[in-house]
């Protein structure tokens, strides 16, 4: 008895809101004159720095005509600067343009341009690809990648503590004066990594093309950050500098440090590096570009694929907030998931046991929201099976509530999870400069302490709002016999 | 020398980190800026070692800056213990502990208390160990082992959640026909390793069928007993409460195999020995793969999968100089850090693939192992391209081995790979998680811990004569196997096929 108390108090005492994650979690936040923000998490000890800076803008600012163009520019940050990446600069620079002035009327007439391939030969020979990633790890650092999502940019370094100011070079370097070399090599590896990621997955073309119906063309969503293959390869040169211009702004980027690098060093090294980018425009016209995006079209599909049979069943919600409706279905999710969660107890192993496996996700983005539920069917199960045993799941949870010892699992839950994403220094480092980009790193913390908040009533109203049987987008995939046996 | 002496000589010696007067000035080229000389050194596992009851060895390594607890407990046990007619025990065996009850607890209570505690807690099994993993915020670290010692000691195989896994497994194995990565990983097994093969055995539905109940209790009984089993913790914790609490756990565990887990063994000081080089390549067979040549599977689709490569090398010891040679070949070949040959040409230059990813299993037997064969893993480049492309990327990889195989490689090139391994030495005790794992694992595997201190002067040493000797001793291109995945036509007729012809002969269609 004595102990169950103890448990009951320490419980509480979790999952509280005075036990939020922000005690572990207090980043040096700075902003410098032309608009660009830092935030240092300093952990003494670490030998490497996570070092993450974000733009942002991702695919959801491709040009209609140009799905892809986002991704292409963070590939193409890869070529070097006028000074990485070439072996005389005066000698590349005019027959860069050249070369930029023949592609384009090839591309134009859909015929190589003559005097192409002789400038290509010729550049090949003044260009050093790869010279960028080279000057990084003859000097110990790793895990260098980029990652185009569909409201931000990410580009990643991890390198040696003592060599921090290599990394304020090279960045601040390329963000100065990126030259966009090797244009259409880096417009076949786009594609090679659209076919690799996407179109090689079963499943994977299908979801993609959810997304098309779900959103509809035309919304910033509707396409994958990986580009559409038509549209890439009719990208030009020019089209890359435009993007660049307008989204790689110094008060659109944030920058992460964590590791054992003192806030103090890291502000003058970024005065004395990034203070050199110009500052194009106010915040304030940051803020007025920002479109209002259209209502999701919620259009269903259903199609054969070589995978399980299986749904998924979409709900337009709300944008990403750190309060209100947009955090009570984050904790629905995590009600729902897990081995203890309703999907699996209901539908995987209870008495419906028509899953082979089922998750809920809120996946909530800057321009709009869903919350999604995907169900894997069990054997010997039809697919139409699956959306009526979910609709009766929803039911239940309405009809009956959330327990108490739910809400309790679920908060628990969360804050262990997000403890473990503070764990990992490069992780870390993503999440801030994500959260930040979408507002202020507060957020991850506020995020927590509004979900210890929660109650049964919030998750019963958000689903009477949001999850209505009238409202949502469904993709059908029944696994088609036995392909390629 | 006295200590103010000591630091007059290194002031003498070290360079200036910054030039004094220009310190605000940004250099023109990145190599112009100067450094405090960073080498790293792995921390010191001194202190962090202790020692059950009944042997059993726990390293600790505290990190009080969250309130989270790691606690990983790994067993010598894996597929390769199964024997023949037992695919697939030892994982059933790891999943089931964990997903089918234990102790006071039904397969659902378990769930429900392991949820309550916001904890996780893993069974996982892979070729030649067994993993349970507790992760758990620090004030429920006592009830989540609790729990962890009840799934080790008592796991229920409840009977109704063992057929749920059967029937999803068998599932599982009709859609792995569907996934051509799937149907590549199978295959190539059974071309480089044989059909016979412990390495290339795979689950079918037959083996499916054989996991009852009483199958899962006597693997579990035979082997997971606490010989050679290691423990590491880390996080917020104090390391003797934690030791004293493992060991009201885990100390009274009794071995169930008669030779107890021994200390890790110590490596010789100074250069090693002539008598270490008598390693195989190919295991007890003899030849690089087991049915070498151009092989096919026929599948429609924009994208093919294709697989080149051989057996792995097996050595008898950790500080083979040719295990260190090897290490820099597959480097210079592929290394995720470096501009390697690999990625210049099919990735930058010809703009091929997305990806190439490479690697060269460098096991080492321990003494008592009594059959080497299965030891060999393999070596093993792999990549997607457009079937239109795959002779052609597949000609690249039979080119930069043959390259490998004829020429030195330049001191710069072994510069510059070894200045890559080096430089990822420190992500693998970047955290205290990372740093008590890492030393486990020696005492799991037999590696001696001074293999880390030892580990930048070893590469240091390599030459290009090694590289090239070893290279020579331990690939075979001729010997290799080339599988291709892929729309059959266009897979075969690409650029670069008579090359590929020239080494493996002409692709043949493989029959399932």
């Amino acid at each position: 008895m004595k102990s169950t108390v103890l448990a009951a108090i320490l419980l509480a005492a979790v999952s509280s809101p005075a036990a939020s994650a922000s005690p572990f979690l207090e980043p040096t936040r700075f902003t410098l004159d032309n608009g660009m923000t830092f935030l240092i998490v300093e952990r003494p000890g670490r030998p490497l720095v996570a070092a993450v800076w974000a733009v942002r803008g991702g695919s959801a600012s491709d040009p209609p005509g140009r799905r892809g163009l986002a991704h292409v520019v963070e590939h193409l940050l890869y070529a070097g600067s006028r000074t990485i990446g070439t072996r005389d600069w005066e000698e590349e620079a005019p027959l860069l343009r050249r070369w930029e002035r023949l592609y384009e009327q090839s591309v134009r007439r859909g015929a190589a341009a003559s005097g192409l391939e002789r400038v290509e030969q010729r550049l090949a020979a003044l260009q050093r690809p790869g010279a960028y990633a080279g000057v990084y790890t003859r000097a110990g650092a790793l895990g260098i990648d980029a990652f185009t999502r569909h409201d931000s940019t990410a580009f990643q370094t991890l390198l040696p503590k003592e060599k921090i100011e290599l990394w304020f070079w090279m960045e601040s370097d390329r963000l100065l004066e990126p030259v966009f070399r090797g244009f259409r090599r880096e417009l076949a590896v786009v594609e090679q990594e659209r076919r690799q990621r996407i179109d090689s997955s079963p499943a994977g073309t299908w979801f993609d093309l959810f997304d098309a119906a779900y959103w509809g063309a035309g919304h910033p969503y509707a396409h994958s950050p990986g580009g559409e293959r038509l549209e890439v390869a009719r990208l030009l040169p020019a089209d890359a500098r435009s993007h660049f211009e307008a989204t790689y702004r110094p008060d659109r980027l944030v920058a992460v440090l964590v590791g054992d690098v003192s806030p103090a060093r890291a502000r003058e090294l970024a005065k004395r590096y990034f203070g050199r980018l110009k500052g194009a425009g106010s915040r304030r016209a940051a803020a007025a570009e920002k479109p209002a995006a259209p209502e999701p079209a919620l259009g269903s599909l259903e199609g054969l694929c070589a995978c399980r049979s299986q749904v998924e069943i979409r709900y337009p919600t709300v944008p990403f907030a750190a309060a209100g409706d947009a955090v009570a279905l984050d904790v629905l999710a995590g009600l729902l998931n897990s081995r203890s969660g309703r999907l699996y107890r209901e539908l995987v192993t209870g008495e419906e046991r028509v899953a082979f496996a089922a998750s809920a996700e809120h996946v909530s983005r800057e321009f709009g929201g869903y919350f999604a539920v995907r169900i894997e069917a069990g054997e010997g199960v039809h697919l139409p099976e699956l959306t009526p045993a979910w609709d009766r799941l929803l039911e239940r949870v309405l009809a009956g509530g959330a327990r108490d010892s739910e809400l309790k699992r679920v908060r628990r839950q969360l804050l262990t999870d997000s403890w473990r994403q503070f764990e990992q220094d490069a992780g870390l480092a993503h999440r801030l400069a994500a959260a930040e980009a979408l507002g202020g790193w507060r957020q991850l913390t506020r995020w927590l302490d509004a979900a210890a908040d929660v109650s049964a009533d919030d998750l019963k109203r958000v689903i009477e709002r949001y999850l209505r049987p009238a409202d949502r987008a469904v993709l059908s995939l029944t696994r088609s016999g036995s392909a390629g046996r | 020398m006295s200590r103010l002496l000591a630091l007059a000589v290194v002031a003498a010696v070290t360079p200036p980190f910054t030039a004094p007067v220009s310190a605000q000035a940004i250099p023109e080229r990145p190599e112009d800026l100067r450094f405090r000389p960073s080498v790293f050194e792995p921390p010191p596992v001194a202190g962090l070692r202790f020692e059950l009851g009944n042997g059993v060895p726990v390293y600790v390594a505290p990190d009080r800056s969250l309130p989270l607890v790691d606690i990983v407990l790994a067993l010598p046990v894996g597929d390769r213990d199964e024997s023949p007619g037992e695919d697939g025990r030892a994982s059933m065996t790891a999943a089931m502990a964990r997903r089918g009850g234990a102790g006071e607890f039904g397969p659902e209570e378990l769930d429900d208390e392991i949820d309550a505690l916001g904890a996780r807690i893993e069974a996982s099994s892979s070729w030649g160990r067994t993993v349970l993993v507790l992760d758990s915020g620090s004030e429920s670290v006592d009830q989540g082992l609790e729990l962890l010692a009840s799934i080790l000691f008592e796991p229920r195989f409840d009977e109704a959640r063992l057929a749920q896994a059967k029937e999803n497994l068998r599932a599982s194995l009709s859609a792995e026909a569907d996934d051509p990565r799937a149907v590549l990983e199978r295959e190539w097994l059974r071309l480089v390793h044989g059909p016979g093969s412990p390495r290339s055995r795979r689950l079918t539905d037959a083996s499916v069928e054989a996991f009852d109940r009483d199958a899962l209790v006597r693997f579990h009984r035979r082997h997971w007993g606490p010989a050679g089993a290691v423990i590491a913790a880390s996080g917020d914790v104090d390391a003797e409460a934690l030791v004293a609490r493992l060991d009201e756990l885990f100390g009274d565990w009794e071995p169930r195999l008669p030779e107890a887990g021994g200390e890790a063994k110590r490596l010789p000081q100074g250069p090693p020995t002539e008598s270490a080089g008598d390693a195989a390549s190919a295991g007890d067979g003899g030849s690089a793969a087991d049915s070498p040549g151009w092989w096919t599977i026929d599948r429609p689709g924009t994208q093919a999968a294709l697989a080149f490569g051989q057996r792995g090398a097996l050595f008898d010891s950790w500080d083979d100089p040719d295990r260190w040679a090897l290490m820099l070949l597959t480097e210079i070949l592929d290394g995720p850090g470096a501009v390697s040959r690999l990625r210049s040409r099919l990735q930058l230059e010809e703009g091929l693939t997305y990806r190439v990813l490479t690697y060269f299993d460098l096991d080492v037997a321990a003494a008592a192992d009594s059959d080497r064969s299965h030891r060999t893993g393999e070596f093993r480049v792999f990549l997607e391209t457009i079937p239109e492309s795959a002779t052609a990327a597949a000609a690249v990889v039979l080119e930069e081995l043959r390259r490998l195989l004829r020429d030195e490689v330049p001191e710069s090139e072994i510069a510059s790979a070894r200045r890559s391994l080096l430089a990822r030495l420190p992500l693998l005790f970047d955290r205290p998680e990372m740093i008590a794992g890492r030393y486990a694992e020696d005492e799991l595997l037999g590696r001696p811990h001074e293999y880390w201190s030892v580990y930048r002067e070893r590469l240091v040493a390599v030459t290009a004569a090694d590289i090239l000797g070893a290279a020579r001793q331990f690939v075979d291109t001729e010997g290799s196997v080339l599988l291709v995945v892929g729309a059959r036509n266009a897979a075969i007729s690409g650029r670069g096929s008579e090359k590929l012809r020239d080494v493996l002969g002409a692709p043949r269609p493989l029959k399932r």
